[in-house]
């Protein structure tokens, strides 16, 4: 059943990593050189983009994952107007375009003119205007709003679509049995939700890693690389700067630890078959 | 019998129509220019007989479509590519085909403005033919100007003048600002600070473009007076997050009184508050030593992939041409062209703001035509903003820079 | 009594909390929909005016003109193709993995994987080579086909982990009634686990619907190009033109925005306890 599939990706994938891997030992001369990858364990600025990865990946996974639970539980709570919050909350800031979604949000966090801090301030949540942008830390904590906002629909999605799937006697005997709210929660939701939670946090992970047009759009990778992660500096140094052979032995490193998350993950989820 | 020769004519007319349909791609242009692009190309395709295909796409990711096709091998047959480092990068990959021979027997020639020339050269073989132009000048709200009691018809000359007037006024408190300074990750930033760098005296890169040339007290003191003025006199809003065309925006706002323009300001200014017609102008950016202005642009380049290098510089000179320039103005008001007999036939000559643009034109610098120009752009930028952050002194960051920029460049 | 006085209580904190996300979550898509009814000179005026007062409709007046249907079309064909090829290629690994246990199921779990551990931008040249050398470069097709490695992986994750949710108990007791496999399959586990193929579904389509650099590059013609390419043009090099930008956005959004409300009636739940109870 999964042969021809396997087959034919495996196929694709061993072309495509292969020339990956060799094009990242060429220089641009064609000759072998282990350059590109000395050069980029000497660079400064891969260092900073690894740990901006890391804040960047641990706030919009945390943020994306909680609300998309938070969500989907509350719309399990009510009975009318489903169709109506599900379409607005689970679909609207998916469907904006990465690149609408970008110079929105930039345009909206400006502080001279933008949307944001003018609410901010007539409701009084602010006195003064932020500057979203203006700092790396600003930076990078309003680029991980933008994208909680962009994202948490995939969770929540499938959350729902995961709760949705546990048969209701096993909350109606847990409450005949005399459960609360929470321990409904903690002994029947969790534990059912486990294999679409942890394929929904692991495919989150490696997306949030992997995802750079909202970052690339709104800050640049900026200010002083402050929001600078692994996969805009690698379409900086392909698209930009045109070095190919270090973008792609960039792109080789950070496949290793991608890889390494996934296999955890997916060592785990093996284990799992049907009860 | 009829049926036969009906369809072999059809055969033919379909063959040919194949072999010569043209692909042009055009980049960067807003797209409300889509109307007179096609005007402009049925001109082409009635005199010529050749079928041309327009495709406009943005700015950003104009430049990603293009590099990934030229890098498969595939491109079109016509192209733009920005004057701001693109032609020597895209050469020097042997994605181009050189138009040395072309240019040198072009009647045109002659006529573009000479310091444009070397945007397009690499390696002594020019590989583009320059379309448009613009350079860099300071603009200016005059009505804020009165506001704060200042001549309009006086923009400042020099430094100083210019660091007066915008104290004038700025006023905090109401978030109105004298002088916009750019300091975005982009490339507004390194602009910025060209026109302060050459403006004082000083050079980005040594003449033969071999190694950093800004790590100069002419450098230093350009640097400390661009990021000063934002830091330490407070008459830029905050500098990290804004560059030029946010200025702009704020100027139309009556909130901005200066800052960095060219003549692509006019018409998007004036669209954004038709109320300021009149109430703006440009002048030379002030200056420290000398003036100084940096040139932009795009130019027509062929890529090598191209089945058609005849056809598409048949186009590429069409477009350049001394009467489509010319009715292009006529529609369009601008760009400026690269070509200086229109510049003196058109009625831009007329226009006192275009007066001023080719007053200054002929001081303008080119930014180095040499393929890694993006990385050295980037330590620019990542220079200024180290010191607009406070991260590093002026001193550090420029000696830090003009390291990083030499070793770019491959200095021993 | 009590029971279901709480039961109300946490009814109406849910609508209120509900009510408050959605207003947050939609407030950026309400002011890109007011924005693209605005003049220019509403857009850039200060202080900002949040309701437009001409309610112009030059913007789409403006992506009209510049055939944005035809865009609009292409984004579906290509958008519903991924949807559809995604599901029929994605579902049967996805039903293998979760019902047998067989050597070298990790390392399989994860080749399957491997596609979404690279950015995309590193499979864009070769890609285009790749379909260049089988003459599927510039086709709706072969644009669909270079999505597929990275919608497959989490169509075959996901819908595994829904299938694991689905007792065997329920496909034996049908096999035991004489189905086969298959028959088992779609009559027992395909709708119960509906909710997550449509949002397997949803997915994949969005991720067609909304994709940029390779529609960009691997759609050369104009005539094929999808509504993310038409609207990169009005993000330019001086100026960001809101009005027709926002203009396509909107309908940009109306598509997936059906899609979803036409999908999410299946999820619905309780269509398991039936079955077993018998």
């Amino acid at each position: 059943m999964i042969m021809p599939y396997v087959l034919i990706i495996m196929g694709l994938v061993g072309f495509m990593l292969l020339s990956s891997v060799v094009m990242s030992f060429l220089d641009d001369r064609g000759k072998f050189t282990f350059q590109n990858y000395a050069s980029i364990f000497k660079d400064s600025v891969f260092y900073k983009s690894v740990l901006n990865t890391c804040v960047w990946v641990v706030g919009s996974v945390a943020g994306q994952i909680t609300l998309g639970l938070v969500v989907a539980l509350l719309l399990m709570q009510i009975r009318y107007g489903q169709v109506f919050f599900r379409s607005v909350i689970l679909i609207l800031p998916w469907a904006t375009l990465d690149i609408v979604a970008g110079v929105m949000w930039r345009w909206m966090y400006n502080d001279m003119y933008g949307v944001l801090n003018d609410i901010l301030v007539k409701i009084g949540l602010s006195k003064s205007y932020i500057p979203w942008l203006a700092t790396p830390r600003m930076a990078m904590l309003a680029v991980i709003i933008a994208n909680i906002w962009k994202g948490f629909c995939l969770s929540g999605m499938f959350f729902l679509a995961g709760i949705q799937t546990i048969p209701q006697e096993l909350y109606e005997a847990a409450e005949i049995d005399g459960a609360n709210a929470f321990g409904r929660f903690w002994n029947i939701t969790v534990p059912q939700l486990r294999p679409v939670l942890t394929t929904t946090l692991m495919f989150t992970i490696i997306w949030t890693i992997n995802y750079f047009p909202l970052i690339y759009i709104m800050t640049g990778g900026g200010p002083n690389y402050g929001t600078e992660t692994v996969v805009t500096y690698i379409y900086r140094l392909s698209f930009r700067f045109l070095e190919y052979n270090k973008a792609a032995a960039l792109s080789n490193v950070l496949f290793l630890v991608v890889f390494t998350i996934a296999y955890l993950f997916t060592r785990k989820m093996a284990k799992e078959v049907a009860a | 019998m009829r049926k036969l020769l009906l369809s072999v004519v059809l055969v033919v007319f379909v063959i040919l129509g194949f072999g010569k349909t043209l692909t042009i791609w055009i980049g960067g242009q807003v797209a409300e220019l889509d109307e007179t692009w096609n005007k402009i190309i049925k001109g082409f395709e009635q005199e010529y007989g050749i079928n041309v295909e327009v495709q406009l796409f943005g700015f950003d990711t104009y430049y990603d479509k293009l590099v990934t096709a030229l890098q498969a091998g595939k491109g079109p047959d016509l192209a733009f590519a920005d004057l701001g480092g693109w032609v020597p990068t895209f050469a020097e990959k042997g994605w181009l085909e050189p138009l040395e021979e072309q240019i040198k027997n072009w009647e045109g020639t002659p006529q573009i403005w000479p310091n444009l020339w070397p945007t397009v050269t690499y390696n002594n073989v020019r590989y583009g033919l320059p379309w448009y132009t613009d350079c860099r000048l300071l603009l200016y709200n005059k009505t804020m100007f009165e506001q704060a009691g200042l001549d309009p018809d006086k923009p400042p000359r020099t430094w100083d003048e210019l660091l007066e007037y915008a104290q004038k006024i700025t006023d905090a408190k109401k978030r109105i600002y004298g002088y916009g300074v750019s300091g975005t990750k982009t490339e507004h930033t390194t602009l910025g600070y060209m026109m302060f760098l050459y403006a004082a005296g000083g050079k980005l890169l040594t003449d033969d473009y071999s190694r950093a040339a800004f790590n100069t007290p002419e450098g230093l003191k350009a640097l400390k007076f661009y990021t000063d003025l934002a830091k330490k006199y407070g008459v830029s809003p905050n500098p990290i997050q804004y560059h030029e065309d946010d200025y702009r925006n704020m100027m139309a706002q009556n909130r901005v009184a200066m800052a960095i323009g060219g003549p692509w300001s006019f018409p998007l200014i004036e669209s954004a508050n038709p109320n300021i017609v009149g109430k703006y102008s440009v002048a030379l950016h002030p200056y420290d030593v000398q003036p100084a202005s940096v040139l932009g642009g795009w130019a027509l380049v062929i890529p090598k992939s191209s089945p058609n290098k005849e056809d598409a510089w048949k186009l590429a000179s069409y477009l350049t041409s001394f009467d489509v320039w010319m009715k292009w103005i006529e529609e369009k008001g601008g760009p400026m062209p690269t070509r200086m007999d229109v510049c003196k036939a058109s009625k831009l000559a007329k226009d006192p703001k275009w007066q001023v643009i080719f007053e200054t034109f002929p001081h303008a610098v080119a930014r180095p035509p040499i393929p890694q120009y993006p990385q050295i752009s980037e330590q620019i930028q990542i220079m200024v903003q180290k010191v607009l952050l406070n991260e590093l002194t002026p001193e550090e960051a420029i000696a830090i820079a003009a390291d990083n920029v030499n070793k770019i460049l491959g200095v021993k | 009594m009590r029971r279901s006085t709480k039961r109300k209580a946490v009814r109406i904190i849910s609508y209120v909390l509900l009510s408050f996300i959605a207003v947050v979550v939609a407030f950026p898509f309400i002011w890109l929909v007011l924005t693209s009814f605005k003049t220019y000179e509403e857009i850039y005026s200060y202080p900002i005016i949040y309701l437009p007062k001409s309610w112009t409709l030059e913007h789409y007046q403006k992506i009209s003109s510049l055939d944005f249907h035809r865009y609009f079309l292409n984004s579906v064909i290509v958008g519903t193709g991924t949807m559809f090829l995604s599901l029929l290629i994605g579902i049967f690994p996805a039903y293998a993995f979760s019902r047998y246990s067989f050597r070298g199921k990790a390392p399989l779990l994860v080749s399957v994987l491997i596609f979404q551990m690279f950015p995309m931008i590193v499979f864009l040249v070769p890609m285009f080579k790749f379909l260049d050398k089988v003459g599927l470069l510039d086709t709706h097709f072969g644009l669909i086909l270079a999505y597929i490695p990275f919608t497959t992986p989490i169509t075959i994750v996901f819908l595994r982990s829904f299938f694991l949710s689905v007792p065997r108990s329920l496909e034996e007791a049908a096999l035991i009634d004489g189905c086969t496999r298959t028959k088992a399959f779609f009559r027992i586990i395909f709708p119960v686990t509906l909710p997550g193929i449509a949002a397997v579904g949803v997915y994949a389509f969005l991720f067609a619907w909304s994709e940029l650099l390779y529609s960009m590059s691997l759609l050369i013609s104009k005539r094929l190009q999808t509504i993310p390419t038409f609207l990169s043009v009005f993000v330019g090099q001086y100026q960001t033109r809101w009005g027709p930008l926002f203009a396509g956005s909107v309908f940009a959004t109306l598509p997936p925005l059906v899609v979803f409300i036409l999908l999410q009636r299946y999820f619905i739940s309780g269509l398991v306890s039936g079955a077993v109870k018998e």
